[in-house]
């Protein structure tokens, strides 16, 4: 199990690198995906100070529902709301940049990512929606 | 992009709750009727047989009556409080378990309570439901051909409520955004439609296949 101090810096480090590939906008889709990552440290890190959970990949239960999208999205409903839609945000917008997935067995995604995401879409994934998990932590 | 199955020409997608309007009227009538009715059973149990009502009498049905008001007044408010518009299906629905004193199942509570928060965004198209990860997953596709941050955010706040409302059901979202030549259609035969709204007469395709 990852130490709390472990996530914390591997969020800040995620984030230092979706900061720096923002000047060119060059790979929005690393963009994103990163930005995700770094959402998921600090989530991971304010488990870590949560005695009810810990850490998603010891206490989640056996066949979970979701797996740990699942328990780790009904735990932030359950203890941190008011960062969710931020947090799912990034969840549904990063999967769509690695896979240009959209379920049901149909790719709609016809454009690259590029193309698909303004850089005002990427820069707000960044500036609001990550600053906002972060800030409403406190980490 | 995958090569695409065969796809139904249903145009009429598979919602129990899609009634006429009439429908609406008589049924709202029909629970009026049967609830007025109840209360003046109620008001004149125990009273001695006769065509005449009594003073008593006069002011248990006065206060009876007073209730009923009280009554519906109090089921409109919740029916507001769920965003419902007054020629919804689901309400009519609702109405009819109502009227045959029947529980809805937890299942379509749910369902009902989906489509009334989404069916007030305008870009949101149609609704689909199944299984997916022992989740009770729901599709919701939307009209945008590109990400809509506006949009996401009114999704996603819908969801955190209605999953807070629903806290002990495992529910999943997935929000998809539309080409237009597929609007309306997905292709996973395991999906149910349960709503889905007509743009500028675009009509809808579904694989009408229950899931329950």
């Amino acid at each position: 199990m990852a130490s709390l101090q472990a996530h914390l810096r591997q969020a800040q480090h995620n984030e230092k690198l979706a900061q720096e590939l923002l000047a060119s906008m060059e790979y929005k889709d690393w963009i994103i995906t990163i930005t995700f990552y770094a959402a998921i440290h600090y989530v991971e890190a304010v488990f870590f100070k949560n005695p009810e959970i810990v850490h998603t990949e010891i206490s989640i239960t056996p066949n979970y529902p979701g797996g740990y999208y699942g328990y780790r999205s009904d735990q932030i409903l359950q203890y941190y709301p008011e960062i969710y839609p931020s947090y799912h945000k990034l969840y549904q917008q990063s999967r769509i940049a690695r896979y240009l997935y959209f379920p049901a067995d149909r790719e709609f995604l016809e454009e690259p990512v590029q193309e698909y995401f303004s850089d005002s879409d990427v820069e707000g994934f960044f500036q609001n929606d990550l600053a906002t998990i972060r800030q409403s932590l406190n980490c | 992009m995958c090569a695409l199955a065969s796809v139904s020409s249903v145009t009429e997608p598979y919602t129990p709750w899609r009634l006429r309007r009439e429908d609406v009227e008589n049924t709202t009538f029909k629970m009026f009727s049967e609830i007025l009715l109840n209360v003046f059973k109620e008001a004149v149990a125990g009273k001695e047989a006769t065509p005449y009502l009594r003073t008593e009498g006069v002011d248990q049905c006065r206060e009876a009556i007073n209730l009923l008001d009280q009554q519906l007044a109090t089921a409109l408010e919740a029916m507001w409080e769920e965003s419902f518009s007054l020629n919804s299906g689901a309400l009519i629905r609702w109405v009819d378990l109502s009227t045959k004193g029947e529980e809805e199942s937890s299942e379509f509570r749910i369902e009902r309570k989906v489509i009334g928060t989404f069916e007030g965004i305008g870009q949101v198209f149609s609704i689909y439901t199944d299984e997916y990860l022992q989740r009770k997953r729901f599709l919701i596709l939307t009209t945008n051909e590109n990400y809509d941050d506006e949009l996401m955010d009114r999704l996603l706040i819908s969801e955190r409520d209605i999953r807070l409302q629903f806290k002990n059901t495992p529910l999943s979202f997935e929000y998809i955004p539309k080409l237009l030549d597929a609007l309306g259609q997905v292709l996973n035969p395991n999906v149910r439609l349960i709503w889905s709204r007509s743009l500028d007469g675009i009509s809808t395709s579904s694989f009408a296949t229950s899931t329950t």
